[in-house]
């Protein structure tokens, strides 16, 4: 398999703007503590995707003279990066930074991590991490991403997008029953 | 363009055969297997683009590399969105459970009755003893070497974002 330079030039600028993305959101996400992780992400990752985008962009206007390769072909390219881009984005953001954010695997580890002796009883690891914990940090979640409203002690939906991708997942669940059912009937 | 699609075409391909071979038959550890079905197919997808590449002629400039990286991380993606599958997201539980009530909405006493600590909480710690990242004993439960490994990955890298514990 023979690699050209517009080829490698797609994964490595992808790669590139993504390095910095993690950079970027590192930085910003140590200095404001308070500040939104979600909205965070999602400008650190806006901002690379559109010095990628601009660097194409100049690619296909310098023209094959410059470039050695058609217009076409380094728009193809172009667009190829930035999906990439997104696509490392995404998989980062879903599969590694929420992880860490909301998994609760991830905090019993912790929780049994700093405990004495590395071990706990099922009333400790409740103290330590409680349903009325997690509810409460989702709902807060949801209403500042604008998919839940409070009104009084009541909670409705505002918001489609979380209401969209649950349904989706619900298709997929369908579709590919998961094993022993679902892990919480309601 | 025609590299980019044959690794949509690639990826399609191989997510047809996951819905089969799962419906059919679901393996016992799902997301391995995934893995493996998707790794097969990343090497079946290499193949297929040297032998196009050596023998067929391309419109374009060829993209192989993109095309094998496209069909990498479109598999991941879907490998992480599958995950959602096997666990009730706690999220995801709330808003359809708010949908259902329409105008009246939920309070939170009401949401807990049904999200209770058994379900949220010690149904993952179950997950963790099956995995062996923790030990059950009687009532006790003990972090195991893998799951402290765990623990100070994810310690170290929310220390680096200088975000709490998390969950």
């Amino acid at each position: 398999m023979v690699f050209n330079a517009l080829d490698t030039g797609a994964v490595g600028t992808a790669l590139v703007s993504f390095i910095f993305f993690l950079a970027l959101h590192v930085i910003v996400l140590r200095l404001r503590r308070a500040a939104s992780a979600f909205h965070v992400l999602v400008a650190s990752c806006v901002i690379f995707g559109v010095i990628d985008a601009m660097l194409w962009l100049w690619l296909i206007i310098a023209g094959s003279s410059r470039t050695g390769y058609e217009q076409s072909d380094v728009a193809v390219a172009g667009i190829a990066s930035l999906v990439l881009y997104g696509l490392l984005c995404f998989d980062y953001v879903i599969g590694w930074f929420n992880l860490g954010e909301t998994a609760r695997r991830i905090r019993l580890l912790r929780e049994l991590a700093r405990a004495p002796r590395q071990t706990m009883t099922a009333d400790e690891v409740v103290r330590a991490y409680s349903a009325d914990m997690i509810v409460n940090a989702r709902l807060e979640r949801l209403v500042g991403s604008g998919q839940l409203r409070k009104d009084g002690e009541r909670y409705t939906l505002s918001g489609r997008v979380f209401l969209r991708q649950a349904q989706a997942l619900g298709l997929l669940k369908a579709l590919i029953p998961p094993p022993g059912g679902h892990t919480l009937s309601r | 363009m025609i590299y980019i699609g044959s690794s949509l075409a690639m990826f399609v391909t191989m997510w047809l055969l996951h819905v089969l071979w799962f419906r059919a038959n679901p393996p016992r550890t799902r997301v391995q297997a995934l893995l493996v079905l998707f790794f097969a197919g990343l090497l079946l997808f290499a193949v297929a683009l040297t032998w196009t590449a050596q023998r067929l002629p391309v419109n374009g400039a060829p993209l192989p590399a993109t095309a094998l990286a496209l069909y990498v991380l479109l598999s991941f993606a879907y490998i992480i969105i599958y995950t959602a599958v096997e666990v009730d997201s706690p999220s995801a539980l709330i808003i359809l459970l708010v949908s259902e009530r329409g105008e009246r909405g939920m309070t939170f006493a009401e949401l807990r009755q049904v999200l209770t600590d058994d379900n949220l909480v010690m149904a993952r710690m179950r997950d963790l003893v099956s995995v062996g990242s923790v030990i059950a004993s009687g009532n006790h439960f003990q972090l195991s070497p893998r799951g402290l490994r765990i623990a100070r990955v994810f310690a170290f890298y929310r220390d680096l974002l200088g975000r709490g514990l998390g969950g």
